[in-house]
């Protein structure tokens, strides 16, 4: 995000904090591309991915005026989509229902955007990586890697230090470089 | 070298990623302030129904803490008097006599009223009085008589005392005096 986007970014957190409602959809919009890629990557399955878009902007600019900082608000919405993620993971239901999922989740692709065979092809093969790594290591990665969040944001989202995210991350690389390339 | 080795291999994969378009949901906007809004109602409806049920309830509150404050205000009899009128007054002693502690009454009366006597002169005119009591005779009361001069609720304070003067119990007595009653 360039300096100019932080500032739009901000101040549109401000207008919508004094209830604008045009500010609102500004902030979906500066916003939606990167958390729609990440929601996709994190949950491999393009409905839910969709679902936890759209339910954590519901909580996020529901409950604005609760953020202190506006300049965190892109780290806060991505908290609720790391949130909601987990307790969808850590639904007992939702984990019967995984393995039925996979075989389907290509058949459900949302609302109907269509890639590139080779884009579809790369970006198929990194779900299907990413969905062999733990939930929570592949939060890590998504947030460091893939949204290029400091080290600081990454351990306050996951609300762990930051000595524990630099330890894991290592780690975490090692493995998905691995099965990537297997 | 090998960490920094995965650290590149993973951020050249993540760069390629980034670039792709993945696409954004053509109805997630309208979607999120659909549901907005949906929550704004509702909390409104809400703030609404619980001004209602407050105004109700402390509507309700007030006439419940009215009656209260009326019922233990109680006047004996519950006296709707005249102004420009004399009215007789009965004060029970009850169990007070029996238990042979009421040897004097002390009646004070508020302003604007007095007592009246045709017989005793020197009380009429009289704020307060203190009255014996007959331990011989069978009353169970003792009557007394006043006027107002003014309208409005008026207590009149009654005070039980013993041989040694020291009040046992008092009541007060709330007569409500009105013009043309």
């Amino acid at each position: 995000m360039s300096s100019k986007d932080v500032l739009d970014l901000e101040s549109q957190v401000r207008r919508a904090q004094k209830g604008d409602p045009q500010a609102l959809s500004q902030l979906l919009r500066l916003t939606q591309v990167r958390m729609s890629r990440f929601c996709l990557y994190l949950c491999h399955d393009p409905q839910l991915a969709q679902d936890i878009a759209q339910d954590s902007y519901v909580r996020a600019l529901g409950d604005l005026r609760k953020l202190k900082d506006p300049t965190k608000f892109v780290s806060w919405l991505f908290k609720i989509a790391k949130n909601l993620f987990l307790d969808h993971v850590k639904s007992p239901r939702n984990a019967r229902n995984e393995a039925l999922e996979d075989s389907q989740s290509e058949a459900r692709k949302g609302d109907g955007f269509q890639q590139s065979s080779s884009d579809a092809e790369f970006s198929l093969h990194l779900k299907d990586t990413l969905k062999r790594l733990e939930p929570e290591d592949r939060l890590l990665l998504l947030l460091i890697d893939l949204e290029e969040r400091t080290y600081f944001e990454a351990a306050e989202i996951l609300g762990i230090s930051e000595a524990n995210v630099r330890f894991r991350l290592h780690h975490i690389r090692k493995e998905f470089i691995n099965k990537y390339e297997d | 070298m090998e960490t920094s080795n995965f650290e590149n291999k993973t951020q050249q994969i993540f760069a390629v990623a980034r670039a792709q378009d993945t696409g954004v949901s053509p109805f997630l906007e309208t979607r999120v302030l659909a549901h907005l809004r949906e929550k704004e109602a509702t909390r409104s409806r809400r703030t609404l129904a619980l001004w209602r049920g407050f105004s109700v309830c402390s509507g309700a509150l007030s006439l419940l803490l009215i009656s209260w404050i009326a019922v233990h205000r109680a006047p004996e009899g519950g006296l709707l008097a005249p102004v420009d009128r004399a009215v007789v007054v009965r004060v029970e002693l009850g169990d007070l006599k029996a238990l042979g502690r009421v040897a004097r009454i002390r009646i004070d009366l508020p302003s604007g009223v007095s007592f009246y006597s045709q017989n005793h002169q020197q009380l009429s005119g009289a704020s307060s009085v203190l009255l014996a009591v007959d331990t011989n005779k069978n009353s169970t009361y003792i009557p007394f008589a006043v006027l107002a001069k003014q309208a409005g609720s008026k207590p009149i304070l009654v005070r039980f005392l013993d041989e040694q003067s020291t009040v046992v119990a008092e009541r007060i007595l709330d007569i409500r005096f009105k013009e043309g009653a």
